[in-house]
């Protein structure tokens, strides 16, 4: 038989399975163009997200400008995909440290269990407890505000739900049979960790990094929407509609508010259809 | 012939701690392994038998360091003298699992979901010093060969293979670094009935092929007799009898063994013998009874089986039993396992 | 028709909707069962005859197609007198099937553990079954169950109800589990695999008791299981089946003595016998693997693993044959020319 065709027998099944699930491609199609557009953004606008124009002020949406002008006469479209740059990296920097964090704690405190997984659990039972904005806004007050620091503050507030996924999952697996084998012929710890456990234990951690993604993105527009987040020189999703605070802007510009809206929960409603058919998709119990 | 021993075991004994609370306080022990002693000569089949919870899969993974003991001796004789397992440095141990292997349970967890077969059977190769990758081909199509089975299977995925198949590839990998000892534990129980028999009898030719000893750990008596040339039967971690597999069938000494035979079934119609029926549950291995431990369900129990511990006393010639009804037999505390080598 | 037959399975048809489509499990399915008898299914897993089982109970998935030419259950009166009821004319869930279940049919399942609810006394768990089919106070009901866990060898059971199930152990929690069954004073009891889970010598005691149960109570059981030796020392009566046809009925001192079937006769050379075997002699083996049911192509299914396997075996129907009264075969090595 084609060795090459048996090899990608694994991969080519989870492709299949996961373009059978209608709303992950659909959410992977969402993400995908809004990520495009970010990426893309000075080719698909000559606007500059921060330069005012005074003759410009609070357009409506018009050919000049497709999603209108914000008060200082800044270009919405510009802003909008110039800020969903900064937003979608934070999102995916700080998922991606805290998962991070998280499988290597979780790695620990699961396969070698005792004092240590007893000390590992009460520190992620007391990061969860303690409310994460008082966690922020202690963090903010020491390393003050901007991308950096908030992507820090995600990473080390955002760790506990992977950290208990993981170490259940290497609970459960380290008691797998090809884990005995493996240390039957006498393989070293850190390859049966990484080698034998890891892989099988990675799925979930892959789907709630994906979703987790979608919430850091939520929680950077929440924070910068009341100041603490990402300086308002840097446009964000958050800051964008930090900009939008006010009753007046809220019932006469819709623009201002409702776009960056719609974009910003269109591309969480994509990020959130893709980590659930990943989840479907890559659970190892379906093989 | 001069049998050649290979295992000297002595008052063995495995207790796993249960610990409560924070601070992780002791506060007992599951005793699993209380006190096994045996002998394990050079190419033999030395079947251990017995009920869930009598500690003979612990007793299996003990001696593969799974588990490390927690008490007693395991002198392992290599061509440069025996060697205590559990007293062994991380390179004298790397070189006891090349020597000794195991077959686990379930073929259907033992094979990496995620891994092709043939990187679930290169790891070892490598970690075993085989650095050529053509050599590792080599061995890999040479152990397949020997369960009968496709070379090609190396390219799939163990998902795509039966209970039976994925047995085999078991076996094959525990012999790619070409061991002398295979420790087997149940390694038919999880497959069908006709596959049982091909894998049984595959062990047994793998057997006189390669020369190897094995320690075939089974619930299932009938198995356990077609596969062994001695059985010992383990009740609540401790052996309760030793001896030939004909002989153990033949004049079981010990009461539990002759429940353990008369409560299995046999498939032959009319052969109904006179069951002896054990009373009520096996005891719990964290507060075991004083005395004997199978006093609880013995129906020959007496007032000393309630206080003393029985010691082995071997009643026969390679017959050894732990049971107050010999206590008039030559007295046997130890295995003369050292004796016999030279 | 029998007097004295409790269950008429004819032409019984089983087929599950999968992704790789339609996939028939069970094959034209014949047999009887003897009120106050034992009758073993006998076969390897996958053969289906867990599926044969949960049809006639109809305990199945939406995903599962019943057909049958008759599933009748011969239901004893008060009086005496016999009702035949249709149960393949039943829904799933008509009163008239729920009444049948648990009342007068019964089943027992292989794993103690999870068929309990960890969460509930033992005690309430029994009384709950009694009480679905019967009205009585609830201490009438306790009082039941207490005389139940008596009549099953339960120790202790004015104390034990008050247990919850990790109280207990694997033997005692298939009695109990047992008890759940016989609490309605049902007469067909269908054990699947009861005793598979459990060490030899507490199989020993549930096999005890059920034989018990025959004999005393006039029972009728119907014994799923792989093991040929408890086929030999409790069936009165076995059906053989292989990759979900009945291969071979008969009698069980039929089918020891002339064991017809080539499936059989290996299966019962295939495992070894305790005592009984020769030294060095080697096991009999059924060559290949159990097929995947969606794989089953034309002819006897049995015919590429079959040593005595000819050219006719590959297609077509294979009839069945009765080779001694009430011993039936389906293999062509039995046709009459």
């Amino acid at each position: 038989m084609d060795k090459k065709q048996i090899t990608s027998s694994l991969w080519k099944r989870n492709l299949r399975k996961f373009f059978n699930n209608r709303l992950a491609v659909l959410g992977f199609v969402i993400m995908a163009v809004i990520l495009f557009c970010c990426i893309a953004a000075p080719l698909l606008t000559e606007y500059l997200p921060n330069a005012i124009n005074l003759k410009e002020l609070t357009r409506a949406p018009e050919s000049g400008h497709i999603f209108g002008t914000d008060k200082q006469g800044r270009d919405v479209f510009a802003r909008v995909l110039y800020g969903g740059r900064t937003s979608i990296m934070i999102g995916v920097v700080s998922s991606l440290m805290g998962s991070l964090i998280g499988v290597v704690l979780g790695a620990i405190a699961g396969y070698f269990g005792g004092l240590i997984d007893s000390l590992l659990v009460r520190l992620s039972e007391i990061f969860s407890t303690f409310p994460q904005l008082i966690l922020i806004l202690v963090l903010v007050s020491i390393i003050g505000p901007g991308v950096f620091s908030l992507i820090v503050i995600f990473g080390v507030t955002g760790w506990m739900t992977t950290f208990r996924m993981i170490r259940t999952e290497f609970i459960t697996l380290r008691e797998e049979t090809y884990v005995q084998v493996a240390r039957a012929f006498g393989m070293s710890k850190s390859s049966i960790i990484f080698s034998e456990i890891l892989p099988n234990a990675f799925s979930p951690v892959i789907a709630a990094t994906t979703i987790n993604v979608a919430g850091f993105i939520l929680s950077e527009a929440g924070l910068s929407f009341i100041g603490l987040g990402v300086p308002s020189g840097t446009p964000t999703w958050g800051n964008i509609l930090n900009a939008a605070k006010g009753i007046d802007v809220i019932t006469n510009f819709w623009w201002l508010w409702l776009i960056p809206g719609i974009v910003l929960s269109l591309f969480i409603l994509g990020v959130n259809f893709v980590g659930d058919g990943l989840r479907d998709v890559l659970d190892p119990k379906q093989l | 012939m001069e049998k050649e021993v290979l295992f000297d075991i002595t008052h063995l004994q495995k207790y796993f701690p249960i610990r409560k609370g924070f601070l992780k306080k002791h506060v007992g022990d599951v005793k699993a392994v209380d006190d096994v002693s045996v002998t394990v000569y050079k190419n033999e089949t030395l079947g251990i038998v017995g009920e869930s919870g009598c500690g003979k899969t612990t007793f299996g993974k003990s001696i593969m360091l799974l588990d490390t003991p927690t008490g007693g001796e395991v002198l392992f004789h290599d061509r440069d003298g025996a060697k205590d397992i559990t007293k062994m440095n991380a390179q004298e141990q790397l070189h006891f699992r090349k020597r000794v292997q195991m077959v686990f349970q379930d073929p259907y967890n033992a094979l990496n979901p995620l891994k092709k077969i043939i990187e679930s059977f290169e790891g070892p190769l490598k970690l075993h010093g085989i650095k050529d990758k053509a050599e590792r081909e080599e061995i890999m199509r040479e152990v397949l060969r020997v369960v009968n089975t496709n070379p090609d299977y190396l390219y799939r995925y163990p998902h795509e293979f039966s209970g039976g198949q994925r047995q085999r590839l078991c076996i094959a990998r525990a012999l790619e670094v070409g061991p002398e000892v295979l420790v087997c534990d149940e390694p038919v129980s999880a497959l069908d009935v006709s596959i049982q028999a091909q894998v049984l009898n595959l062990m047994k030719k793998i057997q006189r092929e390669r020369k190897l000893t094995y320690l075939f750990i089974a619930h299932d008596l009938s198995v356990v007799q077609y596969m062994s040339d001695r059985i010992m039967v383990m009740y609540l971690g401790h052996v309760m009898e030793i001896a030939d597999s004909r002989a153990l069938y033949d004049h079981p000494a010990h009461p539990y063994t002759e429940a353990l035979l008369s409560a299995i079934p046999v498939p032959v119609r009319g052969a109904k013998k006179k069951r002896i029926i054990l009373e009520g549950d096996v005891a719990s291995p964290i507060n075991k009874p004083p005395g004997c431990v199978f006093h609880t369900r013995c129906r020959k129990c007496m007032e000393r089986c309630k206080q003393e511990v029985p010691v082995m006393r071997e009643i026969a010639p390679g017959h050894r039993v732990a049971c107050h009804l010999y206590d008039g037999a030559e007295t046997v505390t130890e295995p003369k396992g050292e004796e016999q080598t030279e | 028709m029998e007097e004295n037959t409790i269950l008429r399975v004819r032409k019984l048809n089983t087929s599950f909707k999968t992704e790789d489509g339609i996939i028939p499990i069970v094959k034209d399915v014949d047999f009887d069962v003897k009120r106050g008898s034992i009758l073993a299914i006998v076969g390897e897993s996958g053969c289906g005859k867990s599926v044969t089982m949960n049809s006639i109970c109809r305990l199945l998935g939406k995903n599962a197609e019943i057909q049958a030419e008759a599933i009748d259950y011969m239901q004893q009166e008060a009086d005496g007198s016999i009702r035949t009821v249709h149960m393949k004319d039943l829904t799933n869930t008509s009163k008239e099937m729920r009444a049948l279940r648990g009342k007068e049919i019964s089943m027992i399942f292989q794993d103690p553990m999870s068929s309990l609810n960890p969460v509930y006394k033992v005690g309430r768990q029994v009384m709950e079954a009694l009480l679905q089919h019967n009205k009585m106070s609830k201490q009438e009901a306790m009082a039941r169950v207490i005389e139940m866990f008596k009549q099953l060898g339960i120790p202790d059971p004015e104390n034990r109800v008050n247990n919850y199930p990790f109280e207990f152990s694997g033997g005692m929690k298939q009695r109990v589990v047992i008890a759940i069954a016989m609490i309605n004073n049902p007469q067909l009891l269908i054990a699947d695999e009861p005793t598979t889970a459990l060490d030899v010598t507490i199989q020993a005691q549930i096999m005890e008791l059920m034989v018990r149960l025959k004999e005393e109570q006039q029972k009728t059981i119907i014994l799923i299981t792989h093991n040929m030796g408890l086929v030999a020392e409790t069936a009165d009566e076995v059906a053989v089946m292989y990759m979900g046809r009945v291969v071979e009925t008969g009698s069980a001192d039929q089918i020891f003595a002339n064991p017809a079937h080539p499936y059989t006769s290996a299966l019962m050379q295939s495992v070894p016998v305790l005592g009984a075997m020769e030294e060095g002699k080697e096991l009999a083996t059924i060559p290949g693997q159990t097929p995947n049911p969606k794989d089953v192509t034309d002819g006897c299914e049995f015919a590429n693993r079959c040593d005595k396997c000819m050219e006719c075996c590959k297609t077509g129907l294979v009839g069945n044959h009765e080779i001694e009264p009430g011993h039936f075969v389906r293999c062509h090595l039995y046709r009459k020319s």
